[in-house]
């Protein structure tokens, strides 16, 4: 178990003063360029690629929309 | 009803007077048929009615029923712990404090009158014995004894071996050690680790001055290194850390999750082999735990990930750690341990986020279906084909499944988070550089939406996982939330923000090659 926080970018670290949280994975891409990103891709041009590579079908494409874009 | 007519009467009367009897008969036996049909319909309304009241009188009672069982066990915990308080006060008074064990203890110091010494309860010497390992017992025995226990200033064991033994039930074997000390110290046990190392019973010893947020040092140094034992050897993890002079006279921050003779706090003495060790009382490692989740938790803040740093899977065992703590009520004390994080000092900008974060999940937890279904702890259990020990009782069983079911989704919420990872930074890398190509080739092109493709199906199979799993969720079983809490934030912080960018490259790619 690692107690205290010797790695970079942690910004928890002030919570607990010195807390640790070990080697964990970072989240690749920040809210900021997500939100980016779904103004750069329409919701239906999201729909379009996601049913020609991932094999889902409408409704599950749609589905995935509506968790990132929001209801339609 | 007697409306049939009397056969002997009957016999008696004349020809002609049972014609004209005969019509008021059928008369009679239609009017009787009628009556008949109405007692038979009021009858069988009645008898409805009766069973419908019987089936509710039953549920209302399996309700009373389970609310009362729910109130014994309630009061039994209650009762439990007030005798296990008592029988603990008794244990630990009758039992003089004992420095012995310190030989260089600076007992008059500011630190040490922070630090209570108080002699470990039967329960606690019990539990250590049988659930620390023989081989751990050994390496802490030997650091103990040879090193921290020559210390001037207060330090503790923390981690696993301090909570395993404050709690009834659990299966979890430590398999590192974690200390706590005090900064004057540092050098010397740096210098007796070194001589370990010489002599063998140590290696590859190390010492690193942490830094704040990857930069600014922050003054707790780590020490570290694996202490041989008969059998192999285990690792450790030192943090040498501030105390009073330090914090109030030097005015420098509090650098470790608890920081030893800064705050009062008490630490337990047990028996390890004839070596007598210092370990965090209860109150410590709770409030160890709910430091690490408030650092864990403000990172899967409500906005989704303006905080994103390293989102940390053990979370979920924090907080499966804090609810099985002997005086918690385990699945009754999430909410006391969401109410505890707003009362932790310092209460920071993190702790709010943190107690935000967790209270959200909460509340949506909260809000998923109450079915019959066993539940995603017991799902876990089941597909992964664990069978626990018969003997226990229902709320062992409870405890020990939710315990295994934590880690297990701990190791695959982590082993995902990071392929999810990995895999994209890859893969974005390869199709940035395609992108950015003007001489990028067809065939080079194709091949990168490709692989993205081979990606999003990979990704499209962890998201079914995991809302397979949310779908297996009984909110009516609230130690469910225990590995529910992880999984709303690795969908929304990884798997949805991984799809959208790479599908946003896969149009680029397309657009490209016209």
């Amino acid at each position: 178990m690692n107690l205290n926080n010797d790695q970079p970018n942690n910004v928890a670290m002030e919570a607990a003063s010195g807390a640790t949280v070990g080697q964990n994975p970072t989240p690749p891409i920040s809210k900021d360029e997500h939100e980016q990103d779904k103004k750069d891709l329409t919701r239906a041009e999201f729909v379009e690629e996601y049913m020609q590579s991932s094999g889902a079908d409408k409704t599950e494409a749609e589905e995935m929309a509506d968790e990132i874009y929001g209801k339609a | 009803m007697g409306y049939l007519p009397d056969n002997k009467n009957e016999s008696r009367e004349t020809n002609s007077e049972k014609e004209i009897n005969q019509e008021t008969l059928e008369l009679e036996a239609a009017e009787t048929k009628h009556d008949v049909e109405q007692d038979y319909e009021r009858g069988h309304q009645i008898v409805e009615h009766l069973a419908k009241q019987a089936i509710n009188l039953s549920q209302v009672r399996d309700l009373e029923l389970e609310d009362t069982k729910t109130e014994i066990r309630k009061s039994e915990s209650i009762i439990k712990e007030i005798t296990s308080d008592t029988e603990n006060k008794i244990d630990q008074e009758s039992q003089e404090p004992s420095l012995e064990h310190l030989p260089n203890y600076l007992a008059d110091s500011e630190e040490a009158k922070l630090v209570e010494m108080i002699p470990a309860s039967a329960k606690v010497q019990e539990r250590f014995n049988e659930k620390i390992s023989p081989d751990m017992k050994e390496a802490i025995a030997t650091v103990a004894g040879k090193v921290f226990n020559n210390c001037k200033y207060p330090y503790a064991l923390i981690g696993s071996n301090c909570y395993v033994p404050h709690t009834e039930y659990s299966e979890k074997i430590p398999d590192d050690l974690d200390v706590i000390f005090g900064i004057k110290d540092k050098d010397e046990v740096y210098a007796e680790l070194m001589k370990m190392q010489a002599e063998g019973s140590v290696k590859e010893l190390s010492m690193t001055e942490l830094h704040k947020f990857g930069k600014e040092k922050n003054g707790c140094f780590k020490i570290h290194c694996f202490i041989k034992t008969s059998t192999g050897y285990k690792e450790m993890e030192a943090f040498a850390q501030h105390m009073q002079d330090e914090v109030v006279n030097e005015g420098k921050n509090t650098n470790g999750v608890i920081n030893l003779g800064v705050d009062q706090q008490a630490v337990e003495v047990v028996d390890v082999g004839g070596v007598k060790v210092n370990i965090g009382n209860e109150k410590m490692a709770e409030e160890l735990y709910l430091k690490n989740t408030i650092n864990e938790f403000a990172l899967y803040d409500l906005n989704g990930w303006e905080n994103r740093g390293i989102l940390n899977a053990k979370a979920l065992q924090r907080i499966f750690n804090i609810i099985n703590l002997d005086s918690q009520k385990f699945e009754d004390s999430i909410e006391l341990m969401i109410e505890n994080i707003g009362k932790i000092k310092p209460q920071t900008e993190q702790a709010k986020i943190a107690q935000e974060s967790i209270k959200h999940l909460w509340e949506k937890f909260k809000s998923l279906p109450k079915t019959k279904d066993e539940g995603l702890v017991n799902h876990l259990m089941e597909t992964n084909n664990i069978k626990l020990n018969d003997g226990m009782d229902n709320h062992e069983k409870k405890i020990i499944s939710t315990e295994k079911a934590v880690d297990i989704i701990t190791a695959e919420t982590k082993a995902d988070m990071t392929q999810m990872s990995d895999n994209y930074d890859v893969l974005h890398g390869n199709c940035a550089a395609v992108l950015n190509n003007p001489k990028s080739s067809p065939e080079e092109i194709n091949k990168a939406i490709d692989k993205i493709g081979t990606e999003v199906k990979s990704l499209r199979q962890i998201d079914l996982k995991y809302k397979n799993y949310l779908n297996q969720v009984n909110s009516a079983d609230k130690n469910d939330f225990c590995v529910y809490a992880a999984m709303p934030q690795l969908i929304n912080n990884f798997i949805l923000p991984i799809v959208t960018r790479l599908m946003k490259q896969r149009r680029d790619l397309k657009q490209k090659i016209k």
